[in-house]
């Protein structure tokens, strides 16, 4: 947190400095209030300042607690001339330690609540895996098949078969799914090279939903390298290779033999409350489940099954309700 | 006489590439599609089981739990084949008491060496 310091009485200045330094806030120090008013140009959160200067940081900058210092002696009309200047805060010179750490915390915590709401492309910005999901999947659809996977923007064939797996981000109220789809002579390759010549349908499918899954996996292991932890829900052979979603991320991986097209694609996941007996398999608890005496049942991230939604129903009742976030 | 493994994976392909390495070093093999098809098939006489977490009707950490509430079966060897990874359930599984926790795609020759090495004498 960036914090302005611009009391005048210099002393007090060093000293609100020094505790906030030393509480690990970037405290920059003005001298005066034009140096002030010069530095307000820059993006604080706190800004401490006499009350003279309380209007011009106001007006300066919208988005910035000011707390106004005030002298020792100050009394109730000195507290309400602070306010009425546009003070988010009063204190006086020499206050403890504790107490300008204190009222820095207390702001802070109310500026991140007062914080607009990060949009989905925000949040996929800063999600490093979103980045390098096309390297992470050819690396490991590569293995699996065998063969070394290029990357391009050249379009395959027609899709003939596809797949997806969903992977969810509880923290960030994110689903990313990945799909993968194949035109008819990557079909005839897989064929060949995973199924051993089973041409039947069935066969293809959940190939194509275990490359997914396989997909997935992987990406999962990428995230947590950087310490995200998505919950990968079950594959299936959805298409969503077509998808117009404006989040969205695609690619083709060719190979010696295969074409793959790869859509990755992200929506909000916002968690809904739902009675047990609603519950299906692979959606995703949202928060940590609990017995009447608080004994952990499943823990958020759990993607649910048949036997997770029987345990909860014997233990919680059907009509007990849940957040959940859809995974599948 | 041979080994007995039983395979669980909710993918036909996942357990055909396995049976055809475990048929191929000699392992009898016994598949099962999920958690709850395993829960059906376990019997004392198995070497090892191999199973997949994330399935439908039964995952493998539920399979696993619900092996080691059945004290004739608790000693069977338990092997977690998967492509994800994720601390909380590894942890999970070591508790219960999993041998190996092996990533998928596998390569055959890697896997037979680990599988080998974990499977009870028959």
């Amino acid at each position: 947190m960036k914090v302005l310091v611009a009391i005048s009485d210099q002393k007090e200045r060093k000293r609100v400095v020094a505790i906030l330094a030393a509480a690990k806030y970037e405290a920059i120090e003005a001298g005066s209030p034009v140096a002030a008013t010069a530095l307000l140009a820059q993006v604080f959160d706190i800004a401490f300042v006499d009350t003279g200067v309380v209007a011009r940081a106001r007006g300066a900058a919208r988005r910035i607690f000011v707390i106004a210092t005030v002298g020792a002696l100050a009394t109730t009309s000195d507290y309400w001339a602070a306010y009425s200047a546009g003070a988010d805060d009063v204190m006086k010179i020499n206050a403890p330690k504790d107490e300008v750490i204190g009222r820095a915390g207390a702001l802070c915590r109310i500026r991140a609540w007062a914080a607009p709401p990060k949009t989905l492309a925000e949040r996929l910005a800063s999600l490093p895996v979103w980045a390098t999901l096309d390297s992470v999947i050819a690396a490991e659809l590569g293995e699996m098949v065998g063969d070394t996977l290029a990357l391009s923007t050249e379009p395959c064939g027609t899709v003939v078969h596809a797949s997806e797996i969903p992977l969810t981000l509880t923290s960030e109220q994110i689903q990313i799914r990945v799909g993968l789809g194949i035109d008819q002579s990557t079909m005839t390759a897989l064929q060949r090279t995973l199924l051993g010549g089973d041409t039947s349908g069935e066969a293809m499918l959940d190939a194509m939903r275990e490359m997914a899954n396989t997909a997935g996996g992987a990406i999962k292991r990428a995230a947590l390298e950087h310490g995200v932890e998505f919950t990968i829900g079950l594959p299936s052979n959805t298409n969503v290779v077509n998808t117009t979603n404006p989040e969205r991320r695609s690619w083709t991986l060719s190979g010696s033999a295969i074409a793959l097209t790869c859509v990755a694609h992200a929506t909000s996941s916002a968690p809904r409350v739902i009675v047990i007996k609603d519950l299906r398999e692979g959606m995703i608890l949202a928060r940590d489940v609990l017995n009447s005496i608080g004994t952990l049942i499943a823990p958020a991230g759990t993607s649910v099954t048949r036997t997770t939604v029987e345990q909860l129903a014997r233990i919680l009742g059907t009509a007990t309700t849940l957040e959940v976030s859809d995974a599948a | 006489m041979a080994c007995r493994v039983l395979i669980v994976d909710d993918s036909m392909l996942v357990r055909r590439q396995v049976s055809a390495a475990l048929s191929t070093a000699g392992y009898e093999v016994v598949e099962a599609v999920d958690g709850l098809d395993a829960s059906q098939k376990v019997t004392t006489d198995l070497a090892l089981i191999v199973s997949d977490l994330n399935m439908p009707k039964m995952n493998g950490i539920e399979l696993l739990e619900l092996i080691r509430k059945d004290s004739r079966n608790a000693s069977i060897p338990f092997v977690m084949l998967t492509t994800e990874m994720k601390p909380a359930v590894f942890e999970r599984a070591k508790e219960l008491g999993a041998k190996a926790w092996l990533l998928k795609p596998f390569k055959a020759d890697l896997f037979l060496a680990a599988i080998s090495k974990l499977a009870k004498a028959a």
